[in-house]
């Protein structure tokens, strides 16, 4: 098959009417799918099935093209139903007020700050991993970076509504914001929860950019697809029912616009990839603000379990952990349900997550034991008090006194979740088994859920003198509307699913090895190539003109 | 400059330049290192994804996006500053938990915030601006071949403004380089010429 | 051209990649491109050295040199010891970060930086020089840590509760535990690393990466508690659980500085040719840059912590350094710190040009060295100048101090550092300059960075 003139199968793939064949599938004893490689000195492929450029691209837009498939309707009906739950709840709370929650005098901070620490986390992860993973040059990324911003932007969303409607008065919501007003009332900047605001809606707006800047090429991709096919089909192009548009018209017209006429010049290149190593650059350090100062919310104050200095990179090691976590949750199904994803998404990748997920759960799992170790330390009675008698001690452990932590459970369920339940990482059959990686993930999610209860709720039920003391019991307003918070984030992940291209194609292609002008596969065409051997170490400078002198 | 020359075609369309398809990076490469060699300013390499060493091979000054960046940041930054300062010390000044109004700690957290909202900006925007974008309508984007960058082609395209273009020898260079389709590309102005030329 | 095609090794399948495998140019990995020559740099090792153990020797002087008798002598002898901690942590801090390095860039299983990592496995294994740098708290480490005293103890409720910990023999005791982790981790990963130079055996990449695996937790958790007991307990009363990723983020922004300026030390004796260009230079200066980054995020952390929370026992710490409103001598000392060590070299280095240029980076990683250095200074020398444990209400005592500086605090600062220079500089020639038959050398080979 030439490249211009095409067979009839590679015509119909051009004109977007048929899926590439699959490719035989490898099933090798020790690199499983192709991807475990031992070898220290090979790398594994990031692309399986010897894919051609034109496979990525006809898989990723098919999901968009050709419809993810027949589960996706009755799943996006579901989760958007339980989306709507978010709507009454919040609905029914603002008409009545607070006291629907289960929040009391003692416990004044509770599930909402507890889902909003939970999902902003979540929604740290995804831009922390996509722009670390930049930065530290992992070729990986590729396959999951797309995803992973995603995921933030819903995550921001679901966390975002929380603080909001926990003020209480929600239309004096404009107050956080610093609005001239006839009162010439300024808000406190030397309020966490002010820094907050900011942290907050930067972090949304620059993550919003750095996805849509990942996002242009592909969206260029799309339109130039549609037009294509708008080109050759005429007027027999397939129209949407009752309005009569031209789907690809549409398409043509609404990724055109969103792709802002991207044409892949590689002067364009150059300065897109510099922008984007830069946005890159300041997201980083954004997200560890960022998260660092939802963590000032508590560390700022002299609460006991609250003020510890270790709060910033714990809360980020965290971010990190559960954003992860929530990555694979949503990968590892994917990779079931959209056919061709498993050669985008191998198992190496998930192999480095999982080892990810080792690391954060040791990172998190220093820092409790830190926060306890300097609680003892530190010799302040009432810091060890809420660590032993708040969080610790379970009733059957109970000295003479018959002193106990009433949420005992939640500390062991996150202490199981986060610390114990990634150990079986260890085993490498176990961090390359999608199943189990999967279930450590769900449980890595319920433990990083605790871990913000454990740390807000039982802080606060027993603060310094025992007036202050009393339990905290989630109301069905609580429960119902964080579940109706899972469902707002799903049915955005959904959307996202249909109608975005969910991997950064000109990415993956880029890390693809016919992607080189150097690979082997080319390198014969009488430009004094030699492919491998030692003894060409002249051609070096040959074929760099403008190699850049070495300083000193 | 003063001499400058107007192509159009037979039919008295005018030319935009001449565009050349390449079997792969590598070829995309050498051509790229030979229109550079040549002396050509106003050209253009296309391709699915930025071809690693492509900067060499096109002769391409680094961009000056950076320092732009880096400017934006810091002013960013000292607006968020002064603006705290101003409401906290000057507009509105509260004792809260004991802090004085001019405490320049407190002031980091959104001082940075405002730091980073200006980076990405100047970041994202500056691309645009230097690469010329929103730019929805390009002669190239009208060839159907061209389209097919954005999946698995690789192009080179030689502007007619380009002092040394010269129709003929631009086609000849590229084809000598070893392009596998060479075609004129003209400012189409009516859209429904190219739909029927296709 | 070898050198390119072998560059795809990273991304590509099996049986391709495998044949080129070795596809460094042997032009690169000739002997006297990857070695010195025996004896090499005697002058310079000779003078850190001779440099070095002056500086000791007149440190240990210093307390007879300053005489004075009762009140007076207990000063100085501890002013003495102080300034020799100082030194002392710097340069077990360059071994610490060196051996964290060698850690992570294992255990991330790193291509670009094989050419730096042997240097980096060398500082590593000179911990035993850090046992023999740790001696004189053997010996005098009741000037050093008060709560040495058993008196004390008998009358400080502070340091009754927390005795369990912090008594000599659990301290030694902890103190030969570090040192054995350390050590074996260390001498164990560049045991690899020399075995493969003769070998090149390939399965001794991955035990390195198992070894770097647990390794980097015993690590992480040894290294927090030697920070905790060597910097922090200086003070006992205070306390913060930052402060073992503080004393981490100071290692390993010193430990990049050091492998930076042997690495140009090595280049500018004409070695190394082609195994560490400017682009393992720029991504060595990224490293600097980010740790310089994390330093500062996380001092700045704890300080705001501290700072805003404002609890008596935690903020005394942060005063009688100067960090509060109420300054005292200290005070410029802090600026120094937050200028020198964050502030003036971020915009300079964050500058592609800082990085690539081998002069750049020396002088970069010079000044972050000595900022390091002012930032050990900070956090021991309080407790001398001022001696008293300061109530935060204590308006005269903050603003009354001094630094009390003297020459004493550069002997005993730099003595230890100059002493592992010159061993750092002995270790260079006997071994080859690089891991000489690691798998990922060719992707070292061929290091580019596109962006």
């Amino acid at each position: 098959m030439s490249a211009i003139n095409p067979d009839q199968t590679t015509a119909a793939r051009l004109a977007g009417m048929m899926r590439a064949p699959e490719p035989p599938r490898v099933d090798d004893p020790v690199t499983k799918d192709g991807s475990l490689v031992e070898d220290p000195a090979v790398r594994a492929p990031l692309v399986l099935g010897n894919r051609t450029f034109n496979d990525v691209t006809e898989t990723v837009c098919g999901y968009i093209e050709k419809g993810p498939g027949r589960w996706w309707m009755p799943a996006f009906g579901l989760a958007s139903s339980v989306a709507s739950i978010t709507g009454l709840m919040v609905g029914y709370l603002i008409i009545t007020g607070v006291g629907v929650w289960g929040l009391n005098n003692h416990v004044d901070w509770a599930w909402d700050i507890t889902n909003f620490v939970f999902w902003i986390g979540i929604g740290h992860a995804g831009t922390l991993i996509s722009a670390i993973l930049c930065l530290l040059k992992q070729k990986w990324r590729t396959s999951i970076n797309r995803a992973a911003e995603a995921m933030t932007i819903f995550a921001v969303v679901c966390a975002g509504m929380f603080p909001g409607i926990h003020i209480g008065r929600v239309w004096m919501a404009w107050m956080l914001f610093p609005i001239p007003n006839s009162n010439a009332i300024w808000p406190n900047f030397s309020s966490p929860l002010l820094w907050d605001v900011f942290a907050v809606s930067t972090y949304a707006t620059v993550s919003l950019l750095f996805w849509y800047m990942g996002m242009i090429p592909d969206f260029a991709t799309l339109r130039d697809r549609a037009a294509r096919r708008l080109m050759r089909q005429g007027d027999n192009a397939p129209t949407l029912p009752i309005v009569g548009v031209r789907v690809d018209q549409l398409r043509a017209l609404i990724y055109g616009a969103l792709s802002l006429g991207w044409r892949f010049s590689s002067r364009h290149w150059h300065t897109y990839e510099k922008a984007y190593l830069m946005l890159a650059g300041i997201s980083t350090p954004l997200v560890l603000s960022v998260h660092s100062i939802v963590s000032f919310d508590f560390a700022t104050s002299v609460i006991p379990g609250w003020h510890t200095t270790i709060f910033p990179p714990y809360f980020v090691a965290g971010a990190i952990f559960g954003g992860f976590a929530m990555v694979l949750l949503l990968l590892i199904p994917s990779r079931i349900l959209f056919p061709g994803m498993k050669d985008l998404i191998t198992l190496r990748h998930l192999e480095n997550m999982a080892k990810i997920i080792l690391t954060t759960g040791f990172m998190v799992g220093f820092a409790y034991a830190m926060e306890f170790f300097v609680a003892w330390y530190g010799a302040n009675a009432y810091e060890r008090d809420v660590f032993v008698y708040n969080r610790l001690m379970p009733p059957f452990l109970a000295g003479e006194d018959g002193k106990y932590a009433p949420y005992w459970w939640a500390y062991w369920t996150m202490i199981a979740c986060n610390v114990l339940s990634p150990q079986v990482f260890w085993i490498k059959s176990m961090r390359q088994s999608p199943l189990v990686i999967f279930i450590v993930a769900f449980l890595v999610t319920i433990g990083m859920w605790f871990e913000r209860f454990v740390i807000i709720v039982t802080s606060l039920h027993r603060a310094f003198v025992p007036g202050e003391w009393g339990m905290f019991y989630a109301s069905w307003v609580d429960i119902l509307t964080f579940v109706g918070s899972c469902g707002t984030f799903l049915t955005l992940y959904l959307l996202f699913t249909r109608f975005l291209p969910q991997f950064a194609m000109s990415e993956i292609k880029n890390v693809m090895p016919q992607a080189n002008p150097h690979w082997e596969g080319y390198g014969h065409h009488g430009h004094g190539h030699s492919a491998g051997g030692a003894a060409a170490g002249g051609h070096a400078t040959h074929h760099a003109p403008q190699a850049p002198k070495e300083g000193i | 400059m003063a001499n400058k020359k107007i192509y159009k075609t037979e039919s008295g369309e005018l030319v935009y330049g001449v565009m050349a398809e390449f079997a792969n990076p590598a070829e995309l490469s050498h051509a790229a290192e030979k229109v550079r060699d040549a002396g050509y300013t106003k050209w253009d390499v296309y391709s699915p994804f930025p071809v690693h060493g492509m900067e060499e091979a096109m002769g391409m000054k680094q961009t000056n996006l950076p320092i732009l960046v880096a400017i934006m940041g810091l002013s960013g930054a000292t607006i968020g500053f002064l603006f705290q300062l101003f409401v906290r010390h000057m507009a509105y000044p509260i004792v809260h938990q004991g802090k004085p109004s001019d405490a320049w700690q407190v002031l980091i957290p959104v001082t940075f915030e405002f730091g980073v909202i200006f980076t990405a900006f100047s970041a994202l925007l500056g691309m645009f601006v230097i690469n010329g974008l929103p730019r929805w309508n390009h002669p190239l984007l009208r060839k159907d071949r061209f389209l097919g960058v954005s999946d698995d082609r690789f192009i080179i395209a030689i502007e007619a403004a380009d002092e040394k273009f010269d129709a003929q020898g631009v086609k000849t260079m590229f084809e000598k380089a070893g392009a596998t389709a060479v075609e004129l590309v003209t400012e189409e102005a009516d859209k429904r010429k190219v739909k029927a030329a296709h | 051209m070898s050198q390119l095609t072998s560059h795809m090794s990273d991304s590509q399948s099996g049986d391709h990649a495998a044949a080129h495998a070795h596809g460094v140019d042997p032009a690169l990995l000739r002997h006297e491109n990857t070695h010195l020559p025996a004896g090499w740099g005697k002058g310079l090792m000779g003078l850190l050295g001779v440099a070095g153990v002056a500086c000791l020797g007149l440190t240990a002087a210093y307390p007879f040199v300053a005489g004075g008798e009762g009140e007076k002598a207990a000063k100085a002898a501890k002013h003495a010891m102080a300034s020799y901690h100082v030194g002392f942590i710097t340069a077990l801090g360059i071994m610490l970060g060196a051996l964290a390095f060698v850690l992570i860039m294992h255990l991330v299983k790193a291509g670009w930086s094989v050419t730096i990592r042997r240097q980096a496995e060398n500082l590593a294994s000179l911990m035993p020089l850090g046992v023999i740098f740790a001696l004189p708290i053997v010996f005098f480490g009741g000037k050093l840590f008060k709560w040495f005293d058993p008196a004390l103890a008998k009358t400080d409720t502070l340091l009754q509760a927390k005795s369990a910990f912090l008594n000599p023999t659990a301290f030694y005791a902890r103190l030969v535990v570090y040192f054995v982790v350390w050590c074996y981790l260390a001498f164990r990963l560049r045991g690899y690393s020399l075995t493969q130079d003769k070998t090149g055996e390939k399965s001794l990449s991955n035990k390195a990466s198992w070894t770097s695996a647990w390794g980097i937790l015993a690590f992480a958790l040894v290294t927090a508690f030697a920070g905790v007991d060597l910097l922090k307990t200086l003070d006992f009363h205070w306390f913060s659980t930052m402060f073992g990723v503080y004393f981490f983020a100071g290692c390993m922004l010193s430990a990049i500085a050091v492998l930076a300026l042997l690495m140009v030390l090595i280049r500018s004796s004409g070695k190394l040719e082609g195994l560490f260009t400017q682009e393992h230079s720029h991504d060595l200066g990224k490293l600097m840059l980010a740790f310089m980054v994390f330093w500062a995020y996380v001092a700045f952390s704890q300080y705001f912590l501290i700072w805003y929370a404002n609890i008596p026992e935690e903020t005394a710490w942060v005063l009688q350094r100067g960090g509060g409103s109420l300054t005292n001598a200290w005070t410029p000392v802090f600026w120094i710190l937050c200028i020198g060590h964050f502030l003036a070299p971020f915009p300079l280095l964050i500058i592609r040009k800082s990085k690539q240029s081998f002069t750049l980076i020396s002088l970069f990683a010079v000044w972050l060295l000595v900022m390091q250095i002012v930032d050990f200074f900070w956090i021991v020398r309080p407790m001398v100048y001022p001696d008293k444990y300061i109530a935060p209400n204590d308006v005269v005592t903050i603003s009354e101090t001094t630094l009390g500086l003297t020459w004493v605090d550069f002997t005993g600062a730099l003595g230890p550092v100059f002493i592992l220079l010159a061993a750092a500089i002995w270790k260079m020639s006997r071994v080859p300059l690089i891991p000489l038959k690691d798998p990922r050398l060719p992707e070292a080979a061929t290091h580019k960075n596109y962006v």
